[in-house]
């Protein structure tokens, strides 16, 4: 109750500031206030077109972050398994970690539909993520432990059941948080440059381009609280899952 | 019988047995005795096939080996029950006989406990009641009773001792009256192998 009480009071603070903010410099189209904000928000929540294009944001972000969740997690597994792959993709993922999002939303706009861009653009980014917490994750696994599994004949794929995936698995639910954030940023900022017909970032762009602020504002109060719902939600399930281990 | 053939065992540069030549009748049960660092684990280690020779042959090695590791390399996802099962074909069926296992080493209310919630001697019984559980024709016991207090490591000497009658039985200890307990030989080292008293 205390923390509560706590939090609300931080937030006010915060919106208290915002507000003075928004009336010394006096144009709402500078800087609106919160109270304009939120209900313009509140009036976008009514609407249907709002859900259904929040749910295809989040659809093709979803898509793009569980591709590049299982693909970083495959290609992880395979290249410890031979390492010529590993050696191979490693220079790839370098590039593609090192590559500004911008140039790679542009150079695929050259080559895929504006649809399934930022799906795209979201697997190329939660990738090397991905990679590198998997590839963390089985440098640490235990030698002692594997020997024992060898010494009783587990089998290689009990050991991968028993003794790897779970000593991976910190690891890898670490990379997937830092992954899923980066994944939301990274698909809005897709779907702004490539604009498709039914976007969050289609919104941003044209409340930009038609300077209205206040959009602006609350389709960005939209991501933020739809990323903080995600956040939420993914840390119950991967905090069920570290439950198994202790 | 396990043979062992001018033997040499070692880690990068470092030679830790060399030229070692000994023989373990089938059901015997011996003891590496010696200073830290000289050799015994990694004679046992030889024995489980987790460590290939640099230089000699071993044959004669029995196709079920149970090692009681000196650290209990447990898995710490798994409850202690669920750590014997491993060998025990880790399936739902035969949780019980794994249950029984603790029980016979003192362990019957921590089954359902995962490592990091019990004690180091705890951990170390759980190791030594996996490795009975496997039912080697060949147990390796390296320094099974380090973490026990007293009473227990001689109810753990007792148990073992039923278990391995008729198999075969290497020991690593610092400890002579271990050895004795468990009816072994002893094989002392000295300059890189090891010899019967």
């Amino acid at each position: 109750m205390k923390q509560r009480g706590r939090a609300l009071l931080i937030a006010a603070v915060w919106l208290g500031l915002w507000a003075a903010l928004a009336a010394l410099v006096g144009r709402e189209l500078l800087l609106p206030g919160p109270v304009p904000v939120f209900a313009r928000l509140w009036e976008l929540m009514g609407s249907r077109e709002l859900w259904r294009t929040a749910a295809l944001s989040l659809g093709r972000i979803a898509l793009g972050a569980a591709g590049g969740i299982v693909l970083g997690a495959l290609l992880s597994g395979l290249a410890a398994r031979f390492s010529w792959l590993g050696a191979l993709l490693s220079p790839l993922l370098t590039v593609i970690r090192s590559t500004p999002v911008a140039s790679f939303i542009l150079l695929l706009l050259i080559w895929l539909g504006r649809d399934i861009l930022p799906s795209v653009i979201v697997v190329l980014m939660v990738l090397p993520v991905i990679w590198g917490g998997v590839q963390g994750g089985l440098a640490a696994v235990d030698d002692r432990l594997l020997e024992m599994a060898r010494l009783y004949r587990l089998g290689s794929g009990r050991t991968l059941w028993r003794v790897v995936i779970p000593s991976v698995l910190p690891s890898f639910l670490a990379a997937c948080r830092t992954a899923v954030g980066l994944a939301w940023k990274a698909g809005i900022a897709a779907e702004v440059l490539t604009v498709p017909r039914l976007s969050i970032g289609r919104h941003l762009y044209e409340s930009k381009l038609y300077l209205e602020t206040v959009d602006l504002f609350a389709w960005t109060l939209l991501v933020i609280v739809l990323s903080l719902l995600l956040e939420g939600l993914l840390n119950r399930v991967f905090r069920r899952w570290e439950r198994r281990t202790p | 019988m396990i043979v062992l053939s001018d033997l040499t065992l070692g880690y990068g540069e470092e030679t830790v047995i060399q030229g070692l030549s000994m023989g373990i009748p089938e059901g015997g049960h011996l003891a590496l005795m010696g200073p830290s660092g000289c050799g015994k684990t990694t004679l046992l280690r030889c024995l489980a096939g987790l460590l290939a020779p640099r230089g000699g042959t071993v044959t004669g090695r029995p196709e079920k080996v149970a090692f009681a590791f000196q650290e209990p390399r447990l898995l710490p996802w798994r409850t202690a029950a669920e750590n014997v099962n491993l060998v025990l074909g880790d399936k739902r069926a035969t949780l019980p006989r794994a249950e029984e296992w603790l029980e016979r080493v003192g362990l019957g209310d921590a089954s359902d406990k995962y490592p990091a919630a019990l004690s180091g001697g705890m951990c170390q019984r759980v190791n030594i009641a996996r490795a009975l559980a496997a039912e080697g024709e060949l147990l390796l016991l390296d320094e099974p009773f380090h973490g026990l207090d007293r009473e227990r490591a001689e109810d753990i000497a007792a148990l073992l001792c039923r278990h391995a009658r008729g198999r075969t039985l290497v020991l690593s200890t610092h400890r002579r009256e271990e050895a004795q307990a468990l009816g072994c030989e002893i094989w002392q080292n000295g300059d890189k192998i090891f010899r019967r008293e």
